[in-house]
């Protein structure tokens, strides 16, 4: 999709400077340095309409939702619920009942693995991975897995940091019960051929979660275009408050599925001889949500679609091409990964410095990346690498903040020379 | 540049990083130990040789941030020699020196060499690396012996860091991989 793309167009149609003005965190200084915020895979700033929009919540409308009488009650369940529209549309999901509201990936993921995997699982069954997942698409797995006598099987990175299909053909067995992928790594940028994926496990009759934590916010996700049965994703990374995110599931899926957590908001009746449960959604969120962060996340929502995820998704690919082509010239600097398409984040070591010491160096000069495993520790070991640092972009970053990574990591060249 | 930051670097932290000091094996050792930190990737073996309760020979080896290196690199001129109960409370210094600038922590370090106490005092600057300086140091504590018994089984003064893990008896290698790994961090 990105290849297609020519960025020469992008910058007359695309206003960042009009962009940047609408997130206030931005503006300030770090160590007497502007802020240049190239941590956004770990996580992206909120524009002033997500932050007014919770605030407001608290302010005007804030009471705890559903099976309220009173005005406040009201109106704060039909905001949060007109919330699901908004997810609906933005990964075109068939209805409102197929969104599941979760504190995020992590949580969307174990409840697929405990609610939908555990009670299919048997000794020897497999569940599918890739060996880029980040650890949220892991460890529930391996739980359920030590639960139920099924075991992991790992389709394996190539040195360009990409999965191969016929490793995913070849993987797929009579055993295998479900499969998990991560969309974009948040490690190396890859995006994988999901739809592909999907119809490879589809002919097998096996189902596909896909992790999107990191591709929600940087390219159109369609779950029917990918042909996915469930796919996660935190609101935190779409613009949106810390502590929400979403489950999508197929419909005819959800509804087969035995609730997760128990609690109010999930339940039909309740008496001490039994219960009876909600049906989906509500049969999967347990006690109060965020009510005050999913109504921001609806804002988050609103302000993504109407900056334009094409246009996004063009502007950070031309910054991404840019970094890429200016850490190369970078004498003693290794890219880990060079897939051929790309989103979102590039990860590097340097030969003269350890990655912790790049990421305090670029700090005392405003830039602000990321350096440790990334929660990706078996990736890590399959690239021989303790850590890497890892800039990642969004909607709002600049080809000026680009140069300014890369003359930082000059610095830090220089000065372990 | 701002100046905490080439304090750090400049200073201290490139020297030691360029050229470290006793990065060797030690012969003779008596006891070894490794600390590695999952989150950042530092991994470092501290080998010593322990002679009637003094550090007579102590060296290191691995794969760490600059700031690590550094500080393995220092510890290993300050500790050579020393008693085992005045290694004990040089480290239990440098934690409360990295941890907190504690001003007579600076001083107790700075008494055995003033570049310990920079190292320390620049380190403390920057929250985000003091589990780096620190890791040499708590890995050193894991093999020294307390009042109360052996570095290995006896109660030890050196407050555990949950994010450092220090596995005695350990060579280089794969952490924890060792059934009689001791995981003291």
């Amino acid at each position: 999709m990105m290849s297609v793309v020519e960025p020469l167009m992008t910058s007359a149609a695309y206003n960042v400077d009009a962009i940047r003005a609408q997130f206030p965190i931005l503006s300030q200084t770090v160590n007497g340095q502007p802020l240049v915020y190239l941590d956004n895979a770990a996580s992206v700033q909120k524009p002033a309409s997500v932050i007014e929009a919770e605030a407001d919540v608290y302010r005007m409308t804030y009471a705890n939702i559903h099976r309220g009488v009173h005005t406040l009650s009201q109106t704060a369940t039909t905001a949060f619920e007109a919330v699901r529209g908004r997810v609906r549309d933005l990964i075109h999901a068939r209805s409102d009942k197929e969104i599941v509201f979760t504190r995020g990936t992590t949580e969307s993921i174990n409840l697929v693995a405990n609610s939908f995997a555990r009670p299919r699982l048997r000794p020897g069954d497999e569940i599918l991975l890739t060996g880029m997942e980040h650890h949220s698409n892991i460890v529930p797995w391996q739980l359920v897995c030590e639960a139920t006598g099924a075991q992991l099987r790992v389709i394996p990175v190539s040195d360009s940091g990409e999965i191969r299909l016929e490793d995913v053909e070849s993987a797929l067995s009579d055993r295998t019960r479900l499969l998990a992928i991560i969309h974009v790594s948040n490690v190396l940028g890859t995006v994988n051929p999901v739809a592909d994926v999907c119809s490879l496990a589809r002919a097998h009759g096996v189902p596909v979660l896909v992790d999107a934590a990191q591709s929600i916010a940087h390219q159109p996700v369609d779950v029917q275009a990918l042909g996915c049965d469930f796919l996660a994703f935190s609101g935190h990374k779409l613009y949106g408050p810390s502590g929400t995110g979403v489950l999508w599931g197929k419909a005819e899926l959800l509804a087969g599925m035995p609730p997760w957590q128990g609690g109010g908001d999930m339940i039909r009746s309740v008496s001490f001889e039994g219960s009876s449960y909600a049906d989906p959604p509500a049969r999967f969120e347990a006690g109060t949500p965020n009510i005050a962060g999913v109504i921001g996340l609806g804002a988050a929502i609103d302000w993504y679609l109407a900056c334009g995820p094409e246009a996004i998704a063009r502007h950070e690919h031309a910054l991404l091409q840019q970094a890429e082509g200016l850490l190369r010239q970078i004498p003693g600097l290794r890219l880990i990964g060079e897939p051929k398409e790309r989103s979102g984040a590039i990860s590097f070591v340097m030969e003269q410095a350890h990655p912790h010491d790049i990421g305090t160096i670029l700090d005392g000069y405003g830039v602000a990346v990321r350096t440790g495993h990334h929660c990706a520790e078996p990736l890590m070991r399959r690239f021989a690498v303790p850590a890497t640092a890892r800039a990642s972009f969004a909607a709002y970053n600049t080809a000026s903040e680009v140069e300014q990574l890369a003359t930082a990591l000059d610095k830090v060249r220089v000065l372990f020379a | 540049m701002t100046t905490p930051l080439s304090e750090l670097y400049q200073r201290l932290v490139i020297d030691h990083n360029r050229s470290p000091h006793n990065q060797r094996p030690v012969p003779g050792c008596t006891a070894q130990a490794r600390g590695h930190s999952p989150l950042c990737g530092d991994d470092l073996h501290v080998q010593i040789r322990l002679e009637d309760h003094r550090i007579s020979d102590l060296g290191f080896d691995g794969d760490a941030c600059a700031v690590a290196t550094a500080s393995a690199s220092l510890l290993t001129d300050a500790c050579r020699g020393l008693s085992t109960d005045k290694a004990l409370a040089l480290v239990q210094a440098m934690i409360l020196l990295v941890e907190q600038g504690d001003a007579v922590a600076r001083e107790q370090a700075a008494e055995v060499d003033p570049e310990l106490a920079l190292l320390g005092a620049a380190v403390h600057a920057f929250p985000g690396r003091h589990k780096c300086a620190k890791l040499p140091w708590m890995t050193l504590a894991s093999l020294l012996p307390t009042e109360h018994g052996s570095g290995q089984h006896g109660k030890r003064a050196v407050p555990s860091d949950p994010d450092l893990r220090i596995s005695v008896g350990a060579g280089p290698g794969v952490a924890g991989s060792d059934p009689a790994v001791t995981e003291a961090g």
